[in-house]
């Protein structure tokens, strides 16, 4: 039941296969990133403090068209490392090249193109939007920030609302008036509007019904595959992300500690973090310990 | 229930309209509280047609009158209607108040939110325990202090003349910077790791605009409550500040120097010289707090529409 | 020496450790229990006529998505609905006690001895000012009127029943202190320390991460078999549920929309809603292609549609479903509450 062969073909949507030695989208070299832990006063101003790195020389490559998956636990890097890569933390070391160039060193046009290209949507869909602004307002300001010209946006707002699959009337909604999954399409429709090449995507479903996560999970995949955007998702739950990704990578305490097509990490784990990290996943019945057998009623 | 659909239409629609105020409001106390400073607002503008007589014009034939016939609320030591004195005392009151406040707010808020949203720096730490400082004595302890230290006389700056209304409006804003900045930093700190905020940086949205269009909006409830209630503080200390002299100066009437002239009559039975002006401190006090209440009540969201939990 | 030996408490009645399915009075039975939403004149009904029974020993499965009603359902036992609910109508009989008739006090005395409670959320049940063996302590203390001394022996006891390691030095932590899974470990000695017959367990693990997860799950397990305690575990995961449970109850817009032994509802679910809802768990396979979904959303509290609730959202909907509530369809201990099962 664990064909070890290659299932790109089915796995990829708008482009053939990942492009191997093409120019990655998105790399991230040496990443490291660390937080000085709170310690007394004389610490802190002498530099003495102690220091944690919540990502620890981490380096990866996103080619064009792929999606990506990066999976671990709480508190294992994921989310700083995915906040790195938008750009919205700065790295303590190591560089983050967008097409080939360091987006620490971009100016002008060239840095734009970067903070349009790359863009995110958040796990927690109830601090994503802004409470007060309705979703037209919403939308309407990231297409604006996008440079879209006014007149163009009353049309662009309509097939974004399709793209993400609303309804046109929840543009009139307040984000609270909206289910945890629409407010969801939202935050994908905001990012959208950007225009974006990279979709960092930061445990998107994990706030949702399970009836409802598949909804957004199709919905990022049918993205990749008709837009060819390049999707980034950030999971602890290793069946979605292995459901929709071409690659993955597990995360373990700020480092990556294996990394690899689905099919082999699922069924052929090499550290033994991902094969504790399999093992803990519930399997329903099939789960069910034998020892678990209680005394019959009346013995 | 059934009451309501035996009634036509319009009747029906009056009363949803009233209970859509009063739950504006936040409930039947905040409506009265919000009724209250509504018609001590309506006193005060209209306060010249409103009031019976001239409440500086001295009569001493009608020194200390009973209330009744043509002095509602009796007449002072120099023969001055009290009822139209309390009228045009809450014009004193209510302005000395209203501009605090809102000098409070325009300093404080711009503080709050700067240090709240561009975190980190040495610099909002410094103004931070600064600000703590300042607001871990009462406002009311600081007013008589300072307003002792500048005395009551009238201070010319360049062309400017500050009579003591106004030294006094300045001060208390001044005072009331640090609390109205606390409560606005406290928010705006934790509205700028709001999810919304990144994506607004995502956007390549500067920052200031971020913190104008997005944060404060969202800050606002709180500091909105605490206003309110800071009227009815600057309405105390307006009035204990004139009571010993050194705030509004007579003969300009204000509630605060109506008490302090009823001193001495509080032996001698001429009650309505000391009841009136009190009793109008205490119902702007308690219509100011009434309507803080009712708006912390609507605008906290932990009292919004309940939400179900699995 | 029993578990229970251990604990300092082998003077109290011995609780019998029954199996599933076990004949005679239930522990808690749940009759036709309302729960409403809202303030003045707006109340929606969130709950609408739950029955759950859950007999000595046995743990029972409430699962459901979010708005289901199955944490107001639990909290209506611990009589702990938050503000603006109310039981609008219903039985609930624990262990021959009317819960509903009982007064604050009674109910306090029930609370955290008879019945324990676990959250999703230990931080926010946990006093965080007080050392946690301290917190423990006094809740032996206030229900068995044990001495200081005593109280913290049993706090240590019941530490290390949980799996806490160095449990006497951890009586000396805050909540803060410990990690998430730390947490409710002691959170469950907590509710496990005056020997309740019957556990509450409300999303226990849904915070956890899935390695935590596995650890907690394997606690609880281990707890309540050795004192032979009955769960009633609320959850939105379908596969923990199939994991430990011997009974499973499955709600829908506050309804029990099927009940069976565990085996039967997940290998011949009868609902719907039910074999929708197996269909849509992402599982550990090499299954590649679009996610199974449920179409539609769960109806929203104050506009939950006539006939089957489910029937917009239903593969098998016809045209009975959104006319009428469907009738029960039952055997044996296997029911559900569906026209398409009762064809």
């Amino acid at each position: 039941m664990s064909p070890l062969d290659d299932r790109s073909g089915e796995r990829h949507g708008g482009l053939d296969r990942p492009h191997q030695g093409a120019a990655p989208l998105l790399e991230l070299r040496d990443i490291r990133k660390e937080y000085a832990l709170r310690q007394g006063l004389l610490a802190r101003l002498t530099g003495r403090a102690e220091r944690v790195a919540a990502v620890d020389d981490v380096s990866l490559a996103i080619q064009p068209g792929e999606v990506f998956g990066l999976v671990g636990e709480s508190g294992c890097g994921k989310s700083t490392l995915s906040q790195i890569a938008v750009g919205l933390l700065a790295p303590s070391s190591g560089q983050v090249l967008y097409r080939g160039a360091d987006i620490a060193a971009l100016r002008g046009e060239a840095r734009q193109a970067y903070r349009r290209g790359v863009q995110m949507v958040f796990q927690d869909t109830h601090s994503s939007l802004n409470p007060r602004k309705r979703i037209r307002r919403a939308l309407a300001e990231a297409l604006a920030a996008s440079g879209q010209p006014r007149a163009a946006i009353p049309a662009k707002l309509l097939a974004l609302m399709d793209q993400v699959g609303l309804d046109a009337v929840m543009l009139d909604r307040l984000p609270h008036e909206l289910s945890g999954g629409q407010r969801q399409r939202v935050g994908i429709a905001r990012a959208l509007a950007m225009d974006p090449a990279l979709l960092v995507a930061d445990e998107p479903v994990s706030s949702l019904d399970v009836s409802l996560q598949g909804q957004i999970v199709n919905l990022l995949r049918e993205l990749n595959a008709r837009l060819g955007l390049t999707i980034v998702l950030v999971s602890h739950d290793l069946a979605v992300v292995a459901r929709i990704c071409q690659r993955i990578a597990v995360m373990q305490a700020g480092q990556i500690v294996e990394e690899g097509p689905p099919a082999r990490v699922l069924f052929a784990p090499e550290h033994p973090y991902t094969r504790t990290l399999i093992a803990a996943v519930p399997r329903g019945l099939a789960g069910r310990r034998s020892t678990r057998e209680v005394a019959p009623a009346e013995a | 229930m059934s009451v309501t659909l035996t009634h036509d239409g319009a009747w029906r629609r009056g009363m949803d309209r009233l209970r859509r105020i009063v739950a504006a409001c936040g409930g039947p106390a905040g409506c009265l509280g919000a009724a209250i400073v509504l018609a001590l607002l309506v006193l005060a503008v209209f306060a010249t047609w409103i009031a019976p007589h001239d409440p500086l014009r001295v009569s001493l034939p009608d020194q200390l009158l009973e209330p009744g016939g043509d002095f509602p609320f009796g007449t002072d030591q120099s023969g001055r209607d009290v009822l139209s004195r309390v009228i045009w005392a809450s014009r004193a009151s209510l302005a000395v108040a209203g501009v605090a406040v809102l000098i409070g707010l325009a300093l404080g808020v711009t503080l709050g939110l700067s240090a709240g949203f561009f975190r980190g720096g040495w610099a909002e730490q410094a103004i931070m325990r600064l600000l703590d400082a300042v607001a871990a004595i009462p406002v009311l302890i600081w007013a008589i202090a300072l307003v002792g230290i500048f005395g009551i006389r009238e201070i010319e700056i360049g062309p400017f003349t500050f009579g003591n209304e106004v030294k006094l409006m300045l001060m208390l804003g001044l005072l009331y910077v640090p609390t109205l900045a606390r409560i606005t930093y406290t928010s705006a700190a934790s509205e700028s790791q709001a999810n919304y905020v990144a994506a607004r940086r995502l956007q390549g949205v500067p920052g200031w605009r971020i913190m104008l269009s997005d944060v404060l909006p969202n800050c606002l409830s709180p500091v909105i409550v605490q206003a309110t209630l800071m009227l009815a503080l600057g309405i105390i200390i307006e009035a204990s500040v004139s009571f010993v002299g050194l705030g509004v100066q007579p003969p300009t009437p204000s509630w605060g120097n109506m008490l302090a002239d009823a001193r001495n009559y509080l032996l001698s039975g001429e009650w309505w010289l000391s009841v009136f002006p009190g009793a109008a401190i205490s119902v702007t006090v308690i219509g100011f707090n009434l309507l803080g209440d009712g708006l912390r009540d609507r605008l906290d969201p932990r009292h919004a529409l309940p939400t179900v939990a699995g | 020496m029993s578990p229970r030996d251990d604990l300092g408490v082998s003077d109290m009645a011995p609780i019998p450790v029954v199996g599933r399915g076990a004949p005679g009075k239930p522990l808690l039975e749940i009759e036709g229990l309302h729960i409403a939403f809202g303030a003045r004149d707006r109340w929606f009904e969130a709950v609408r006529g739950v029955d759950l029974r859950i007999h000595a020993g046995e743990v029972v499965g409430v699962v459901g998505e979010s708005g289901s009603g199955k944490s107001l359902t639990a909290l209506a036992i611990m009589r702990l609905l938050p503000r603006g609910a109310r039981i609008s109508s219903g039985r609930m009989r624990f262990a021959g006690t009317d819960l509903l008739a009982l007064d604050e006090r009674g109910m306090n005395r029930l609370r955290g001895s008879a019945m324990g409670m676990i959250f999703q959320d230990p931080l926010t049940a946990l006093n965080p000012a007080l050392p946690v063996g301290h917190q423990i302590a006094d809740s032996i203390r206030t229900h068995q009127g044990l001495g200081r001394a005593a109280a913290l022996a049993r706090a240590e006891a019941l530490l290390d029943l949980v799996g806490i390691a160095r449990p006497r030095e951890r009586l000396r932590a805050f909540p803060h202190e410990l990690s998430g899974g730390m947490r409710q470990r002691v959170m469950t000695a907590l509710a496990v320390a005056n020997d309740p017959r019957l556990l509450i367990a409300d999303e226990p693990t849904t915070a956890l991460d899935v390695t935590v997860q596995a650890q907690v799950m394997a606690m609880l397990d281990r707890i309540r078999r050795e004192l032979g305690i009955a769960v009633l575990f609320i959850s939105h995961n379908l596969e923990l549920v199939a994991e430990v449970c011997d009974r499973v109850a499955v709600m829908y817009a506050g309804r029990v929309v099927e009940g069976a032994v565990v085996e039967a509802l997940f290998e011949a679910p009868r609902h719907p809603y039910t074999r929708q809802l197996l269909r849509c768990i992402p599982r550990l396979n090499d299954e590649t292609g679009p996610m199974p979904t449920i179409p539609g959303l769960p109806p929203r509290l104050g506009a939950i549609p006539g006939g089957c609730p489910f029937a917009p959202r239903c593969d098998a909907a016809f045209a009975r479903c959104t006319a009428e509530a469907p009738d029960i369809w039952r055997r044996g201990d296997h029911m559900a509450r569906c026209w398409e099962a009762l064809r």
